[in-house]
């Protein structure tokens, strides 16, 4: 009985052993792969290395070209530049103050030209009506439309702000802010 | 019987000798293949440990630095394989860029008349109608440094005179609408290989076409003559719109920019 349980313990031991020298032999296994891999790693990165030293030696070479360079400076200066010229700003500024000065069609309000301040950005300008109902009411048989509503109609503009409604002597006075829509609507 | 006795006795003493001396033997033996297992049992536990150590040193001082660096090549790869993506793209935008640039080289004359005349647009590629600002500002793009002065003020003073200050810049005999005061020319700068000349100009223009026809000289046209064209970019322009029907004084602020070959 006690020579079994000896040669058992012997067999433990050498199972332990055994597994320990397949650990090993796998560990070095792992290590030899890695060994592969980051040399193929570092072969692909030299090729890498190589392709982008060639490829950057000829773009330097190309981009130095005075003809190229007078196209880049100004595709430059082009890019810094705003996307509307002067020209174009300008008519549709004209045009959003003609579209202003048509909503009094009537000709019943008074519009403060001199408070008039235009962009493509936003606007602002100073109104004054005879009564606050020109504001609100309408009426659509008598062709009557609030003044309001004609504001709310322009296309062109958005996000509309009157802060305060004052009277002065007889009138109603009042300050209309809005952005512009991105190129003026049109 | 007495002899029997005798007999017996010495019989019995006999084998119990041999009994002994059998179950030493046994024992003996049990006791050497005991040691012996004890040795060996030994001995693997000294390799088991031995071996476990190599694992060890293997393990910490070849395949974790193995990993690190597979790990930092790895990364270098990756890092380089963007670089050349990004090279690749560059190089790709350098052959659109050459491609543009040889288009507006090869289709100058049907860029002047698209803008001045609205004729031959159709026959331009999508890439230069794209961008057409572009090639307008390529085919005004000069070198006008001067022999004795900064910048050649004779052929800016020209330009403005026979060019921007015409209603009509392609008539002989065109009408102004508006009235030059005052020219104010600035030191030139270099800013990534273009030279720019700031320029002051005073003019009262009689109404808003006037200004327009002004504007679209400076920003829209192109002169024919490649010795005529000079860039211009406007700044700053102050117009009161409101009174676009009355004549008004306006400082426009620009800058001339010129490329030195």
């Amino acid at each position: 009985m006690a020579t079994g349980i000896n040669v058992k313990k012997i067999s433990k031991s050498q199972k332990i052993f055994r597994l320990l020298l397949v650990l090993l032999f796998l560990l070095i296994l792992v290590f030899v792969g890695l060994k592969i891999l980051t040399i193929r790693k570092k072969i692909d990165l030299n090729k890498t290395n190589k392709q982008i030293q060639e490829k950057q030696a000829l773009l330097d070479e190309h981009e130095s070209s005075p003809g190229y360079m007078k196209y880049m400076a100004i595709k430059n200066l082009e890019e810094k530049n705003q996307n509307m010229y002067r020209f174009e700003r300008i008519e549709k500024i004209s045009e959003i103050f003609d579209d202003l000065k048509n909503v009094d069609e009537s000709g019943d309000w008074d519009i403060q030209l001199s408070d008039f301040v235009v962009s493509l950005e936003e606007l602002s300008l100073r109104w004054t009506v005879s009564s606050l109902k020109d504001l609100y009411y309408t009426n659509a048989s008598w062709k009557i439309k609030a003044l309001l509503d004609r504001f709310e109609s322009l296309d062109f503009i958005e996000k509309m702000t009157i802060k305060e409604y004052e009277k002065v002597d007889d009138w109603f006075e009042f300050v209309l802010h809005a952005n512009v829509i991105e190129n003026g609507g049109k | 019987m007495v002899e029997n006795k005798e007999l017996l006795s010495k019989l019995m003493s006999d084998n119990s000798n041999k009994f002994d001396s059998l179950w030493e033997a046994g024992e003996s033996d049990t006791e050497k293949m005991m040691s012996a297992s004890r040795v060996v049992q030994v001995r693997y536990r000294f390799y088991a440990v031995g071996v476990f150590l190599i694992i060890l040193l293997v393990f910490f001082r070849l395949i974790l630095p193995s990993i690190d660096k597979y790990n930092d090549e790895k990364a270098s790869l990756l890092s380089a394989d963007n670089e050349l993506q990004n090279i690749q793209m560059k190089e790709n935008q350098y052959y659109q860029n050459i491609w543009n640039l040889e288009s507006i080289q090869a289709k100058s004359s049907q860029i002047v008349s698209c803008v001045n005349e609205m004729r031959g647009c159709n026959e331009l590629s999508g890439e230069i109608r794209d961008h057409f600002w572009l090639a307008r500002s390529y085919l005004l793009t000069y070198n006008i440094n001067g022999n004795k002065m900064e910048v050649n003020e004779r052929k800016i003073i020209e330009n403005i005179d026979m060019f921007l200050l015409k209603d009509d810049p392609f008539a002989n005999n065109s009408a102004v609408n508006w009235t030059l005061s005052k020219i104010s020319i600035w030191d030139k700068t270099l800013e990534n290989w273009l030279y720019s000349v700031p320029i002051q100009l005073d003019i009262t223009f009689e109404d808003k076409n006037s200004l327009l026809s002004f504007l679209n000289n400076v920003e829209k046209y192109i002169p024919v003559e490649e010795e005529n064209r000079i860039l211009y970019k406007i700044d700053k322009i102050t117009y009161d719109i409101v009174n676009s029907d009355e004549p008004q004084d306006t400082t426009i602020y620009m800058n001339l920019y010129y490329y030195n070959e």
